[in-house]
């Protein structure tokens, strides 16, 4: 896996989580972060961070980015949700344009 | 299979909350127009642990129409009107959880007040029954003498 087709998303607690470009970009708001015109930060170094989103949420998350690619490639199959995760997995999610 | 438009995590989520809303309590961090999707199905016992658990957060915004369901179906349509004509003409106005929760303490107050009556009319006639026993004399009348 090439460098520039990955980049690095950071939890509140410090936690780095290296995902494909493609998946990450399921976010809209990562979308915007890492293809908006100028010298953004987030461009530049391809990491993003996440000052309000924990590693727990933020690991649901990377796995729900690759659950949307099999998804629309035709992989039809429950995407897992811990009942005591919803909460704060929706506000990210949310947050996330996702 | 479900459309692509549906696999959207928010989406997801707010079936995931909706399946589990008795889980819910306090929800002061949750977006209100995530909340608008997820509190109408709330029971009415799971929206009172909701309100009760949330505070520094005024939910009234969402829940007073839903209150007003829960007013209406357990008091009756005309309770419901009559509660409005009267907040209209007295010109104060408030939520409809803060009705309800009135309503159902003069309820329990008039039913108190009723099971008292009852008693009160039952320890009333039980003296009654009481006043009425025939009673054993102890006292003998006096022996006849002969003279």
């Amino acid at each position: 896996m090439k460098k520039e087709d990955t980049v690095k998303l950071i939890s509140s607690d410090g936690f780095e989580f290296v995902v494909d470009k493609e998946a990450a970009m399921v976010s809209q708001t990562i979308r915007n972060m890492l293809t908006s015109p100028g010298s953004f930060a987030e461009r530049e170094h391809g990491q993003v961070t996440f000052p309000e989103i924990s590693s727990t949420i933020l690991e649901k998350i990377c796995q729900y980015f690759y659950w949307h690619l099999e998804f629309a490639s035709g992989k039809d199959r429950e995407f897992p949700i811990e009942p005591e995760l919803t909460l704060e997995l929706m506000m990210a999610a949310n947050y996330l344009h996702t | 299979m479900k459309r692509k438009d549906q696999t959207c995590l928010v989406d997801l989520c707010v079936e995931k909350a909706i399946d589990n809303v008795k889980y819910l309590g306090d929800v002061s961090h949750v977006d209100h127009h995530m909340l608008e999707r997820i509190l109408p199905h709330c029971t009415l016992e799971q929206l009172m642990h909701i309100e009760k658990s949330t505070q520094g957060m005024d939910l009234s915004p969402i829940t007073d129409k839903l209150w007003k369901k829960f007013f209406e179906k357990q008091f009756g349509i005309n309770c419901t009107n009559e509660v409005v004509k009267k907040m209209k003409e007295k010109r104060v106005s408030f939520t409809w959880l803060q009705l309800y929760e009135a309503k159902v303490k003069k309820v329990a107050q008039t039913e108190n007040e009723a099971v008292d009556r009852l008693a009160q009319r039952y320890k009333e006639e039980d003296a009654r029954k009481q006043s009425r026993q025939i009673k054993t004399c102890t006292k003998l009348p006096p022996s006849k003498r002969r003279f």
